[in-house]
């Protein structure tokens, strides 16, 4: 799940490498807009419908985790 | 982050100047503050209502609802245009949108609102929808006739001459043969609160015209380098009234306008516009609501008023003309 997690977080922000370290905080293109797609591509890979306080969650590669942990 | 919550009647100078400045800063226009002034006063309830969301004191986002009387089913309830939805880029985030708006719902609901409507732009539209603040309708529909073509493409001016026969055939066998059954809509707007008021927003200069039997609105302006007359909204609405409105149009305003534009929705054909398909149209208008009271709507009404045909709508409702 991080793997693809991590993939989907490269495509939407079209970054050169993603790490467990990426976050609103450390990445400018992590903006409102990103995150929404962001949380498109998290439903249709893993199947979930994210209510919109978890989309707000969707901040980083940890919290997304811990988002997904407990949806699936 | 901070939020408050007030109606246009209590906000301060202070206020208003940082509204209206935040506008110009988020969405690149002119605009002062006896602009803002006409957009919020101008209403029923001689207010609007606002949230401003600040940051370490300083004013970073804005929404605004400009309240109108509306019919539902026959019923006289309190409606919202949901505008002004601002945030400044550096302070963009879900967190403070859902807070914004968060607010925002809270105040709509405590001023006895029934329902909201709005049509975003495409910045806060994805939002609106993903976030379920707002539902869609249906985009608004484009209706025009091209008087002169060479008005919006240059090259094809020599054509003008053409667009401007056939654009005269059009109406004018429009108005032979149209219907004059009047629509009925299961939401509608007050008609004599909404146009005492509504005329006097915006730049305030729209012309209201009456020609055999057909009262309407319309108002020629700039848009984005076109001469364009945009024919606001028909009162009473019947094939007839609109293929009439469009021959006052032509035979008025014939000098001062290359393209005539409608946006909204007509249940019915033959109304002397020519329908432009969703893909071709210059901008789309998503037409979004958002029910606060759902025991308004009967069972039958709950899918029915996300039906486009339940709403008399068009963009008399909304604050872009």
């Amino acid at each position: 799940m991080e793997q693809k997690v991590l993939d989907i977080l490269k495509d939407v922000m079209d970054l050169e490498s993603v790490d467990n370290s990426l976050s609103q905080s450390t990445c400018d293109k992590w903006d409102s807009m990103a995150q929404l797609s962001i949380s498109v591509e998290l439903e249709s890979e893993f199947g979930v419908t994210l209510e919109p306080e978890e989309i707000a969650q969707l901040t980083s590669f940890e919290s997304i985790v811990k988002v997904l942990n407990n949806k699936l | 982050m901070e939020f408050v919550a007030k109606k246009t009647v209590e906000l301060t100078d202070k206020e208003l100047h940082e509204i209206t400045a935040l506008f110009v800063e988020v969405f690149e226009k002119e605009r002062d503050v006896e602009f803002s002034k006409r957009q919020y006063l101008n209403n029923p309830f001689g207010t609007s209502y606002h949230v401003m969301m600040y940051e370490d004191g300083v004013l970073v986002g804005h929404v605004a609802g400009i309240p109108q009387w509306y019919f539902v089913n026959g019923k006289k309830v309190k409606g919202l245009n949901n505008i002004d939805l601002m945030i400044s880029k550096k302070c963009r985030g879900i967190a403070g949108f859902m807070g914004l708006m968060k607010a925002a719902y809270n105040l709509y609901a405590q001023e006895d609102v029934k329902f909201l409507l709005s049509m975003p732009n495409m910045n806060s539209y994805p939002l609106l929808k993903k976030l379920k603040y707002m539902e869609d309708v249906s985009p608004l529909t484009t209706y025009l006739l091209p008087y002169r073509v060479g008005g919006v493409k240059p090259f094809l001016s020599f054509a003008n001459i053409f667009s401007k026969m056939f654009c005269r055939l059009w109406v004018n066998v429009s108005c032979l043969f149209a219907s004059k059954h009047i629509v009925t809509f299961r939401v509608h707007k007050d008609i004599d609160s909404f146009n005492k008021h509504r005329y006097k927003r915006f730049d305030g200069v729209y012309k209201h015209a009456e020609y055999k039997g057909s009262e309407f609105v319309y108002k020629i302006m700039d848009y984005e380098g076109i001469k364009a007359a945009f024919l606001v909204d028909v009162f009473s609405k019947c094939s007839k009234n609109f293929a009439l409105a469009a021959k006052y149009i032509l035979k008025n305003e014939s000098e001062n306008f290359d393209v005539l534009l409608y946006v909204g929705n007509l249940p019915f054909g033959n109304n002397g516009f020519v329908k432009v398909p969703h893909k071709f149209e210059p901008k789309q208008f998503n037409f979004v609501v958002h029910i606060f009271d759902q025991a308004l709507f009967g069972e039958e009404d709950k899918r029915a008023i996300f039906d486009i045909n339940s709403w008399d709508i068009n963009l008399s409702d909304d604050d872009v003309l």
